[in-house]
C-alpha cells in the first residue's frame, strides 16, 4: 500500500501503530493507492471532516477530522475485502504461537477482538483481528497484522490485562460506541509475510457472568458456521468450498462460552499445549 | 411413460464428507448443502448420470442399508423431492 | 498516454510496463471496472507473463467476483427461461447478460450488475403478469410518482426484484427513453433480433448490439466505466466484421434507417482515436457525414476525451466534463419542459 496524508494528527498515529513496518521499495508494485486528506471547502475550518480516497475515488461520506485513524482502518478494510477474492476472507481473529495458528471466527459482540488483543498479550503473534485470510492452495492462513479497535468495557479490561501491548488515543463516540486500537506487536509485523497453518478453530462467546464452556463440535457444525462467517464464500465458488471442507478436516473445532478473560485465554492455551507431544 | 429421476443436467456436483456428513456443491447454482446419509447415498446411485425410478433408488438404498425395499420408499420419494428442490436433481421422462 | 488505453490496444506493451505504470494501470483498471477485463485480456494474449504480486492479486481478485455474478445470472435465466419458452413474443436479452448467453468472446470477465430484457411494448403487459406470477415484485418503497414516471415517460417498467435472486430485472420495451428528441422505432430492432441456439432467448443482432451500446454511452447519465462501454463498441464491431462480410454495410444501413448516425460518428471516431478501430473507407466516409458543425464536433470530442482518458493531474476537468454530458444526456432524453419538472420533483422541491 502507498498512503498519503495531510493530516498530521493521523500520520502521527500511523507511525506508532506501524512503526515496524519495512517501507515498500519504490520498485514494487502496490496492491493500493491511498489517501487520507482533509475535506476542501468551508467544512476545512468549521466542524473539519477528512475523506479516504483509493486512486482517485470516494468510496465513503467523510469523517469528523479527530477520527480520521478509525476512518482509515475500516477503509483499508473495505478496500481488502472488496478485492482479496483471490483467497477466501472470514470474519475471524488468527494468532499464532510456535506455528499452530488458532482461528476465532465471530460476528460482532462475541468478544472475538478482546479475546484475541488477550492472546496477543500472552505473546501469541497476531495474524489478523478481523480478516482471516485462508489462501487455497495450502490451506494456510496470510498475516495480515493490523490495529485492533477495543470498544468500550474492553478497553479497561485489556490495558489491565496486557499493560505492556501499544495502545492508541480514544475516539469517542464512534457508531461502534468508544474506540482505542491497539497496535500490532513489533514482531507480528515484521513476520507478517509468513503464512501460519490453522490447527483449532474456537468460536469464541462472551456472556457476562457465564461460566467457561469449552465443547468440541462435529466438523460439519463449524463447516455451516464458517459458511456463514465467511465474507466471500459465495463468491469463492467450488474453490471456497474446498477450502472450507480441508479446514474443517484438518482442524478441531471447539466453541467457547466465557464469562472471564484470564479463564478464556488460559482455556485456548491449554487446547495448543494439549496438543504438543 | 415412467418418470425416472437424474441429476439436474446443467449441473456438475461436488460431494466431500464431512463428519457423519455429506457437504455438496454446485457448480451451477454455487449453492453449498450439507446432507445427512439418505440423501448422499441417493445423490452418489445418481452421481454417474444415470437415471433411476424411485422404485429402483429404493432398491439401490435398501440393498446398503439390508433390508426390504418397500420400507425405503417413502423416505427415497421424501428425499427426491428436498432434492428437486435444491435444484440438484430433476425429474426426466424415460 | 493512458496506460489502460495502451494495454488495451496492445496487450503486449504490458511486458515494458514500469512498477509505476503497473500501478497506474491498477488504478485506471478500478476506475474504469474494467480489472476483471483486464485479468482475461492479459492472460489471454500474453499468457506466459508473470504478473507483480499485487497486480496479479487485484486482477484475477476481481475477475472471480465477476465470474460469481455470472453464475448467479445464469442461474437467473434459468429461471426466466422457463417463462421465455412459454410465450409467442421474443424475450430479448441485452447487454452483459446477452453477451454471456451468446457467448461472445467479450463476456469474460464483463462485469454486471443487473439484467436486461427487452420485449415488444404490445406484450409488454402480459410479460410483466407473468413475471409477477412467479414472484417478481417493484420496490416497494417505490413512490407513485416514480412509478407513474416509469410507466408514462421511461422505456422500462420499474426495476424488478425477486426473493430467490440477487439481482435486479430491468424490463425494456424500448432501446431509449419514449420522451427523447431523437425517438426510436425499435420494430426493426425486435424483428431482426436473433435466437440463442438452444435457449429459449434472443439477442440483438451484432449490428444492432453496436448501435445500442453507442446509444447508451452517448446518453447515459452514468458516466464513469465510458472507457469500457468504449471497449465493448470497439470489440463488438472487431467480431462483427470478422464473423459476417456484410456487417459494415449493414451498420451504417441500420444505423441511418433508426437515425443513430450521430452517436455511431461520435463512437467510431472515439474507438478509432483511442483503440486504433478502423471501418472501411467507404464506411467511414458515410459516417463522417453525420459528424455535426466544427465548434459541436469539437466540443463534443474534446468533453469526451477529458472524460474517457481523466488526467489525474486535472481532476477538476473529469468532474467539468461529467457535469456537463450529465446535463446533455437529460437534455437528448427528455423535452425541456419535462426535465425541469423532473429535475425539480427529484431535487425534492416539490414536495412541500
Amino acid at each position: 500500500m502507498r498512503l498519503g496524508s495531510d493530516v498530521d494528527s493521523f500520520s502521527a498515529t500511523w507511525q506508532r501503530s506501524y512503526a515496524s513496518l519495512d517501507v515498500l521499495p519504490e520498485d514494487e508494485v502496490c496492491h493500493f493507492r491511498i489517501v487520507v486528506e482533509r475535506q476542501l471547502g468551508a467544512r476545512r475550518w468549521y466542524r473539519p471532516q477528512v475523506v479516504f480516497r483509493i486512486e482517485g475515488l470516494t468510496p465513503f461520506d467523510p469523517y469528523p477530522l479527530d477520527h480520521a485513524f478509525p476512518m482509515f482502518e475500516w477503509g483499508l478494510n473495505w478496500c481488502i475485502a472488496m478485492s482479496a477474492h483471490d483467497y477466501l476472507m472470514l470474519h475471524s481473529a488468527v494468532v499464532e504461537r510456535d506455528g499452530c495458528a488458532v482461528v476465532l471466527p465471530a460476528q460482532p459482540g462475541s468478544g472475538k477482538s478482546t479475546l484475541c488483543a488477550a492472546l496477543v498479550g500472552r505473546g501469541w503473534r497476531l495474524l489478523s483481528d478481523e480478516f482471516g485470510i485462508l489462501r487455497h492452495a495450502d490451506g494456510c492462513f496470510l498475516p495480515l497484522p493490523r490495529a485492533a479497535p477495543l470498544k468500550n468495557a474492553s478497553i479497561p479490561l485489556l490495558r489491565d490485562f496486557a499493560p505492556h501491548l501499544g495502545f492508541g488515543p480514544r475516539y469517542a463516540k464512534t457508531r461502534k460506541g468508544d474506540v482505542v486500537h491497539m497496535f500490532p506487536p513489533g514482531d507480528s509485523l515484521q513476520r507478517q509475510a509468513d503464512p501460519a497453518r490453522p490447527r483449532f478453530i474456537v468460536f469464541p462467546r462472551y456472556e457476562p457472568g457465564a461460566a467457561l464452556q469449552l465443547q468440541e463440535q462435529p466438523p460439519e457444525v463449524a463447516m455451516t458456521r464458517l459458511v456463514n462467517n465467511s465474507f466471500n464464500y459465495r463468491v469463492s465458488g467450488a474453490l471456497g468450498f474446498r477450502s472450507l471442507c480441508r479446514l474443517v478436516r484438518e482442524c478441531a473445532s471447539y466453541q467457547l462460552i466465557n464469562g472471564d478473560l484470564s479463564e478464556a485465554v488460559a482455556a485456548v492455551e491449554s487446547l495448543v499445549q494439549a496438543r504438543e507431544p | 411413460m415412467m418418470h425416472g429421476w437424474q441429476l439436474s443436467s446443467h449441473d456438475t456436483l461436488i460431494l466431500e464428507e464431512i463428519g457423519d456428513c455429506v457437504a455438496v456443491y454446485s457448480n451451477a447454482t454455487g449453492e453449498t448443502h450439507l446432507l445427512d446419509a439418505l440423501p448422499a447415498e441417493v445423490l452418489s446411485c445418481l452421481s454417474s448420470g444415470a437415471c433411476l425410478t424411485h422404485l429402483e433408488l429404493a432398491v439401490a438404498v435398501a440393498k446398503v442399508a439390508d433390508e426390504p425395499w418397500e420400507n425405503w420408499l417413502p423416505q427415497v420419494c421424501n428425499v427426491l423431492e428436498r432434492l428437486a428442490s435444491m435444484q440438484l436433481v430433476e425429474r426426466f421422462a424415460r | 498516454m493512458n496506460t489502460l488505453i495502451a494495454v488495451l490496444r496492445n496487450p503486449d506493451c504490458a511486458r515494458e510496463l514500469s512498477p509505476s505504470q503497473w500501478e497506474a494501470l491498477l488504478g485506471e483498471g478500478r476506475r474504469s471496472r474494467m480489472l476483471a477485463r483486464l485479468h482475461h485480456l492479459l492472460a489471454h494474449e500474453v499468457p506466459d507473463l508473470d504478473l507483480p504480486v499485487a497486480v496479479r492479486d487485484m486482477l484475477s481478485g476481481h475477475a472471480r467476483y465477476v465470474a460469481h455474478m455470472h453464475v448467479l445470472v445464469r442461474s437467473e435465466l434459468r429461471g426466466l427461461g422457463k417463462l421465455a419458452a412459454q410465450v409467442e413474443y421474443p424475450v430479448i436479452l441485452l447487454k452483459g447478460a446477452a453477451y454471456l448467453m451468446a457467448e461472445l468472446p467479450f463476456a469474460a470477465g464483463r462485469g454486471l450488475s443487473d439484467i436486461d430484457v427487452l420485449v415488444p411494448r404490445h406484450a409488454l403487459p402480459d410479460f410483466e403478469q407473468r413475471l409477477r406470477d412467479v414472484g417478481w415484485e417493484f420496490d416497494p418503497n417505490l413512490t407513485a410518482y416514480d412509478n407513474q414516471y416509469y410507466r408514462q415517460w421511461s422505456h422500462e417498467l420499474p426495476p424488478l426484484r425477486h426473493s430467490d435472486c440477487s439481482l435486479e430485472l430491468d424490463v425494456h420495451h424500448n432501446l431509449i427513453q419514449v420522451t427523447s428528441r431523437s425517438a426510436l422505432d425499435v420494430a426493426p430492432v425486435i424483428e431482426r433480433s436473433e435466437r440463442v441456439a438452444g435457449t429459449p432467448f434472443y439477442v440483438l443482432a451484432p449490428t444492432d448490439r453496436v448501435l445500442h451500446s453507442a446509444l447508451h454511452l452517448m446518453m447515459s447519465d452514468e458516466l464513469r466505466g465510458g472507457i469500457r462501454d468504449l471497449y465493448d463498441i470497439h470489440v463488438a464491431c472487431l467480431h462483427g466484421a470478422e464473423r459476417d462480410a456484410n456487417f459494415w454495410p449493414d451498420l451504417l444501413a441500420h444505423g441511418r434507417a433508426l437515425g443513430l448516425l450521430r452517436p455511431l460518428y461520435y463512437c467510431l471516431s472515439l474507438a478509432g482515436d483511442l483503440f486504433g478501430l478502423e471501418p472501411p473507407d467507404t464506411v467511414w466516409h458515410t459516417v463522417l457525414a453525420a459528424r455535426p458543425a466544427y465548434p459541436v464536433d469539437r466540443l463534443m470530442s474534446t468533453l469526451m476525451r477529458w472524460h474517457l482518458v481523466p488526467q489525474v493531474d486535472q481532476p477538476w476537468r473529469v468532474t467539468a466534463a461529467e457535469q456537463l454530458l450529465y446535463l446533455r444526456s437529460h437534455w437528448i432524453r427528455m423535452p425541456p419542459g419535462l426535465l425541469l419538472r423532473h429535475l425539480v420533483q427529484k431535487s425534492g422541491l416539490m414536495a412541500s
